[in-house]
């Protein structure tokens, strides 16, 4: 047994190479995935900024109770009261505990020029004690001992040319200060940390520099021989609250991941929706190719089944091979994999997703989960074509006719249907449901009706190749009629390539369309809601002091500042609670409807007060907020902090989700700069107006005053820069779809090489036979791509519907989508005709089988 | 005629311009086959050379009116509906037009394969061992249609074979052995083929 299979398998070796290549990818694309995913959840390396502490300390609301001793998970990062130190510092075997606290600044020398850190560096503001975490040593000069003092880092000194003495403007949104360089510093033999410049105030002045009093972590210093096990237990002890984490080891780096995200969560949710969806190509790619693999040896197992192999061995047969192709494939895919990681991760590092010092770590049990995996795939594939192929009768392999194609299943039929009566549903479906929840649902549409699309593959290309039949044979004439008889007797076949074209195009579209939809989206709604005559925006963004000057500002009739922070909406359910992280704005309650013409679905703007918020389209479903209603918000300073619902507004998109006021959000997160400043204009405002508002910034900073569609079109590029991920998910999956082709072609051509020698034998020239295949090529391009751009403008109308309320936003960006058209279109074509190339090469006396 | 290895097949394949000899030169009429290069060889040969083949004739997806009009198609020639009609008819196979090569049996499929040989009106039509594959009855079927095609449409049929009873149907039979043309007999009974065969191969 095992000697047929080896032989049959080198007998085919083009095939099953192409077969394995396919296997290769899908393992490559899984593993890579597998060990970026568990990597990032198991928690990055400790950076070498809390080298020098044993444990770090930090809050996580998802470990512990808050009030009402329920769990709740959210993302938001939350403060710690730097007065917890004490409580720790008398914890036998701990010689310091350290509060840490940093800040992302803008550093300016004083004539107002921006020193700009490397790329991808960060630019840190940090008390003096948070030097003792590396640790740093002092290089020049001495420790800041007044509120003005500064310490850099040898780094930002050599790269902006700074000494001890010098003078230079801190900014964190607020009015530039300004400090003076006392010392240099450098951390343990080198110039700065990997990521980040730092910056170093004294510990009292940072605090009144950032604005906040609570800290983001404590660093605690534990004497070499003490037992650590035991101080643990006895901070853990010492500290009685069950949301304050403990970290030690690897754990502790996770501090330093910015923005407010406790995990890699932005990383992991790429990464999520990058293997979802290679894995969802990947299985049909791969079912595809092996049961066309299967289907292609019908004549082999026929021989197989006359030298007298029972059905059974013939379907063990291969089973075997599809293992063999799962087996070697994983292990080429695990070493390919490793590399892939890492390529990704450095990306995801350059360009901010994860901290510069994020390694991939090789997880051994992602071998075998991988191997499973491909195994399970790979034999699915094969089952249901095994099943028919045992079945062959051995006399079919000696006749010369083709063999009968096997009728279509009803089965096969039924499951179609099923599938695109499901992505109906979820079309209809997505027109009732909130924002999330549709979008959510446009992409299972998608993915619904392409999976019928493909279960109904050979029934769907025959109506359009009726019609493409006739267009081919005015265009080509005879070997243009000859390429639709051809594929019309072969509608399995011309499935299989069209399918994949149909995913590429149409996920490419999708995704291409879905940020095109959500900007269009989030245009028209800007464009209808900014009623306001000038907005004024800040290069890193409008220090609050500065609000006041542009209201006294001659002809300045209203003013309404936007700051955007995040927070949590915390829901009550009785016995559990839940929160929803959002993005709040602190707005002016009292200038609001002057300047935004918000569309208040529930509820009254007049209502609007210090007291209460607006919540946005989600609001009343996803948190229960009706007009009256309360509602809770938590802040980073872990405050839990009760307002009435004023009411919700429908035309949202571009805003934050909860709108609050101000003054409360500067309460209990302040530090934040402003996003954008509102104003309407009073009817005799002075010309110059403008001018006069962008003169009020001080040096060092700088403001511009935009129209309302000006600043409209700011919003637009912030929505585009956020879409590189999809590009590398979109790229992925065109790349894997093209190799698909290429391989059911190489295959199905390679098959066919007889059939070419018999039409040149009969008359046809070399160039009658590349029309006719650049005909067929040409023609599962124009079935494959209409259907692929077809079910993605139907889900794209959903995420329309969605986002906005109305199907009219729906767009694909013009050149990517031809880009990728056109990328479909040529591999199509390549493949068709390369393969086409070299059959034609062959004697066709030889191929037909003439010769002796 | 000529037993295995004699070089039949070689020798008709080079004759029908499907093969190029290493020397010398094969001349069609006043056409110099071997001389001639692709695109032209093939224009040549589907105006003027039809083709029988022993299996696999004909093309699976096409059905039978289909795969016989094909050749002329690919010629650009203009079809003859009722020239078409009169070899069908000739051949026997006018009901069988709409059907595919798959729904028919090997006499069957043999009868379309020399029909659209015949429907290009080729100067010559060989046929390679046309009868191999099939039984004795529909074999000696397919000889009388190359023998009526001679008879009434004037065709010229040049054909391989070793089967003696095949070569009966012949005005001239030409055997080979070893690569070289040995011997010629004219309206030969199979009886004498045998004989003479025998002999060859002793």
């Amino acid at each position: 047994m095992q000697q047929l299979l080896w032989q049959s398998m080198w007998a085919r070796r083009g095939n099953v190479l192409g077969a394995l290549i396919a296997v290769v990818i899908a393992t490559t694309i899984a593993f890579a995935s597998v060990i970026l995913i568990r990597s990032a959840v198991t928690g990055v390396r400790a950076t070498d900024r809390q080298a020098a502490t044993t444990f770090v300390v930090r809050m996580n609301p998802a470990n512990g109770s808050l009030p009402t001793e329920d769990q709740i998970t959210t993302m938001l990062a939350i403060g710690i009261d730097p007065a917890l130190a004490e409580r720790i510092s008398g914890v036998p075997g701990v010689t310091n505990v350290i509060p840490d606290v940093q800040q992302d600044v803008t550093l300016l020398r004083t004539d107002g020029t921006v020193i700009a850190p490397p790329d991808r560096v960060r630019m840190v503001a940090q008390g003096w004690g948070s030097a003792g975490l590396t640790p740093f040593t002092l290089a020049e000069g001495r420790a800041p001992a007044a509120g003005d003092e500064i310490v850099i880092d040898r780094a930002l000194a050599t790269q902006a040319g700074l000494v001890p003495g010098d003078e230079v403007l801190l900014s964190n949104g607020a009015v530039p200060q300004v400090f003076r360089i006392v010392g240099i510093v450098t951390p343990s033999d080198r110039d700065r940390l990997e990521g980040q410049l730092s910056i170093f105030l004294q510990d009292a002045a940072i605090t009144a520099f950032i604005g906040r009093r609570e800290v983001d972590s404590l660093g605690v210093i534990v004497s070499p021989d003490a037992d650590l096990d035991v101080v643990r237990g006895a901070i853990v002890t010492a500290l009685g609250d069950p949301r304050l984490e403990v970290l030690a080891g690897n754990a502790r780096g996770q501090v330093d991941i910015t923005s407010g995200s406790l995990e890699l969560s932005d990383f992991i949710a790429m990464l999520g929706s990058m293997s979802g969806f290679s894995g969802f190509v990947a299985i049909f790619v791969l079912s595809s190719t092996f049961a066309f693999s299967v289907l292609q040896r019908s004549r082999e197992i026929g021989l197989q089944r006359a030298i007298g192999v029972t059905p059974g061995q013939v379907r063990r047969l291969i089973a075997m091979e599809a293992m063999v192709h799962a087996v070697l494939g994983t292990a080429i895919g695990v070493l390919l994999g490793t590399g892939l990681a890492q390529v990704v991760a450095r990306i995801a590092a350059r360009v901010g997703l994860v901290p510069a010092s994020f390694r991939v770590t090789f997880w051994w049990w992602a071998v075998p989960i991988v191997l499973g995996s491909a195994l399970v795939v790979t034999l699915v594939a094969v089952w249901g074509s095994s099943r028919r192929a045992a079945r062959i009768r051995p006399v079919d392999a000696l006749r010369e006719a083709a063999l009968p194609q096997r009728a279509f299943g009803i089965w096969r039929i039924l499951i179609g249907v099923m599938f695109f009566a499901g992505g109906g549903a979820m079309v209809v479906l997505a027109s009732q449901v909130p924002m999330e929840i549709a979008v959510l649902l446009a992409l299972g549409e998608a993915i619904v009706l392409m999976i019928g699309a493909s279960v109904l593959g050979p029934i769907i290309v025959l109506l359009p190749l009726l019609v493409l039949n006739a267009v081919a044979g005015r265009i080509w004439r005879t070997p243009g009629e000859l390429a639709g008889w051809n594929m019309r007797r072969a509608a399995k076949r011309v499935a299989s390539t069209v399918t994949p074209i149909m995913l590429a195009t149409g996920f490419a579209a999708l995704m291409f369309g879905f940020t095109t939809t959500a900007e269009r989206g989030t245009v028209a709604q800007s464009r209808e809601r900014t009623t306001a005559d000038i907005v004024v925006v800040g290069d890193t963004g409008v220090p609050t002091s500065l609000v006041d000057d542009l209201a006294g500002v001659d002809g300045v009739a209203a003013v309404m500042p936007l700051v955007s922070a995040e927070s949590s909406i915390v829901v009550d359910h009785g016995d559990w609670q839940e929160a929803f992280d959002v993005t709040a704005g602190g707005v002016d309650p009292s200038t609001v409807a002057d300047v935004l013409a918000l569309d208040m679905t529930s509820g009254d703007l007049a209502a609007f007060t210090d007291e209460s918020v607006l919540l946005g389209s989600g609001g009343d479903i996803a948190f229960g907020g009706k007009p009256g209603d309360t509602v809770t918000l938590l802040f980073p300073d872990g405050e839990l902090v009760t307002f009435t619902v004023a009411g919700t507004f429908g035309n949202g998109l571009g805003l934050p989700d909860v709108l609050l006021p101000m003054r409360t959000l500067a309460a209990h997160d302040p530090g934040h700069a402003v996003d954008a400043v509102f104003i309407s204009l009073a009817d005799d405002a002075p010309t110059d107006v403008a001018a006069k508002l962008e003169a009020v910034a001080p040096t060092g900073v700088s403001l511009h005053a935009l129209t309302a569609g000006a600043y409209v079109g700011t919003l637009q590029q912030a929505i585009v820069s956020g879409a590189w991920i999809l590009y590398v998910i979109i790229g992925a999956a065109v790349v894997f779809a093209a190799i698909s082709v290429v391989n059911t072609l190489v295959m199905s051509i390679a098959d066919r090489v007889r059939e070419f020698s018999l039409l040149r034998l009969i008359g046809a020239t070399g160039g009658q036979v590349e029309t006719m295949m650049l005909a067929e090529s040409l023609m599962c391009a124009m079935i494959g791509l209409p259907l692929g751009l077809g079910i993605a403008l139907i889900a794209l109308i959903s995420v329309s519907q969605g986002l906005t309320g109305s199907v009219t936003h729906v767009g694909v960006p013009l050149l990517p989508t031809l880009l990728v058209i056109v990328i479909a279109t040529g591999v199509t074509v390549g493949a068709h005709m390369i393969p086409t190339r070299f059959a034609l090469r062959r004697d066709p006396v030889e191929a037909i089988g003439l010769k002796q | 005629m000529g037993p295995s290895g004699s070089g039949k097949s070689t020798l008709m394949q080079c004759a029908a311009g499907l093969d190029r000899p290493t020397r010398g030169s094969v001349w069609f009429g006043d056409i110099e086959l071997s001389k001639l290069k692709e695109p032209k060889l093939t224009e040549v040969r589907r105006e003027q050379i039809g083709y029988v083949f022993q299996a696999f004739n004909l093309l699976p997806s096409l059905n039978a009116i289909q795969n016989i009009e094909l050749p002329l198609k690919l010629a650009g020639l203009p079809i003859a509906r009722d020239r078409i009609q009169r070899i069908v008819e000739t051949v026997g196979i006018a009901d069988l037009l709409r059907q595919r090569p798959a729904e028919l049996s090997g006499g069957q499929q043999q009868r379309i394969a020399i029909a659209r040989a015949l429907a290009a009106q080729p100067r010559v039509i060989f046929a390679d061992e046309p009868t191999g594959a099939l039984d004795l009855r529909t074999g000696r079927d397919i000889l009388h249609l190359f023998r009526a095609s001679v008879d009434e449409l004037a065709q010229t049929v040049i054909m391989v074979t070793h089967d003696p009873a095949a070569a009966s149907f012949a005005d001239r039979v030409v055997f080979l052995a070893d690569g070289q043309i040995v011997d010629e007999m004219t309206r030969p009974t199979a009886a004498e083929v045998s004989a003479h065969m025998n002999q060859l191969e002793r």
